[in-house]
């Protein structure tokens, strides 16, 4: 006998996810998930951003990763709130790490949150954890046909920053060629370049801070 | 590796429907995945026999219906559907191609191997 079903497969990890959603909602708090390849330059970002939004905005950062608490480490040397997330050998964050994180920052301290995700183009991209927005970086290393290759991080990317413009010059990767892979499967998201070398865009630092808390 | 997570969800979901329905084995779950959901089917399908052994959907085959994306051509405005990015326009080969949807990962029905007995 047939039954049909209809139902959505990640129904019970979105309802989840909603749940957290509305509960920063009710703080004020924004939750960014940034996502990116191992080593594309998320951590790094993260070094030189926070302390620039130190006195302006109050941060914490979510540090998921496979195993060790490293990139924690450097969060906590720029002095913001952080808690290492280990997924222990799982390739993505849920919202179920999401929310044990949480209950461990001073949420009535905070006006944002972000997340850096397991480092990996495919498996972060399919889970919702509760974020406001999605950050995907993209190192100039990793070649322009990314956005193409893993198309489900760019297209539900609300911000793509090309990072390590510094070795464009020792690489193939085509800016041109990537926008249009990125535009391929996300309209509107807007692109950022941006290297270690540099100081951050402030179009950048302007998308950040635009983004009201309850635009999910 | 996702596909864990993925197939968990999977049998959680059959398992309440077969359930709700009295019926105690599972033959077939039929899932709908999207293109754009980078769902590997053969790791999918081994993580889902994983998990559903001792269960009421040990044994059951996971059938894989693709859900295609849609191209629409910012030339000459073609609509097509595709189950790979194909990044040409099929009509007038342009490059400036916009994919939506593909999105989907539905589990779309459930086959059971007994005639329901009784309904809540
Ligand atoms: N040349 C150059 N190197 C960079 C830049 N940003 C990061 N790196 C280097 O790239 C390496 C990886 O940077 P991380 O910030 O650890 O990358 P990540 O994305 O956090 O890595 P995972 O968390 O392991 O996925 C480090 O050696 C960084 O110093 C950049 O803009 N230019
Ligand atoms: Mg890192
Ligand atoms: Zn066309």
């Amino acid at each position: 006998m047939n039954i049909e079903v209809l139902r959505d497969v990640q129904e019970s990890i979105k309802a989840d996810a909603n749940d957290i959603r509305a509960a920063l909602d009710v703080q004020g708090i924004r939750m960014f998930n940034l996502m990116g390849g191992d080593g594309c330059g998320k951590t790094r970002l993260l070094e030189r951003l926070l302390p620039k939004l130190a006195g302006d905005v109050r941060c914490a950062v979510l540090e998921g990763d496979i195993t060790t608490t490293l990139d924690a480490e450097r969060i906590a040397r720029v002095n913001v709130p952080v808690v290492q997330l280990q997924t222990n050998g799982c390739c993505h964050l849920e919202p179920s790490l999401i929310r044990g994180g949480l209950d461990r920052l001073p949420l009535n301290e905070l006006d944002i949150i972000i997340v850096e995700n397991v480092g990996n183009l495919v498996c972060p991209a399919e889970f919702d954890i509760g974020e406001h927005a999605r950050i995907a970086v993209l190192s100039v290393t990793e070649g322009h046909d990314k956005p193409a290759k893993y198309p489900l991080l760019f297209s539900r990317a609300d911000a793509v920053i090309i990072s390590k413009m510094d070795l464009l010059e020792y690489t193939n990767f085509d800016l041109e060629q990537c926008a249009r892979n990125i535009r391929l499967v996300n309209a509107n998201a807007p692109i950022f370049e941006d290297s270690a070398e540099w100081k951050l865009d402030p179009a950048f630092l302007k998308w950040l801070a635009a983004m009201p808390a309850s635009c999910a | 590796m996702h596909e864990f997570s993925i197939a968990r969800s999977i049998c959680r979901i059959a398992l309440e429907e077969a359930e709700r329905h009295g019926a105690s084995r599972i033959t077939a779950v039929c899932v709908e995945v999207g293109t754009m959901r980078q769902v590997v089917p053969e790791l999918l399908k081994t993580a889902f026999e994983a998990a559903g052994s001792g269960t009421p959907l040990e044994g059951a085959t996971l059938e894989l219906q693709a859900a295609p994306v849609e191209a629409t051509c910012n030339q000459c405005g073609h609509v097509s559907h595709c189950e790979t990015l194909q990044m040409n326009c099929e009509r007038c080969d342009s490059s400036d191609v916009q994919f939506a949807g593909g999105n989907n990962l539905r589990v779309n029905s459930i086959r059971v191997a007994e005639e329901v007995c009784h309904e809540h």
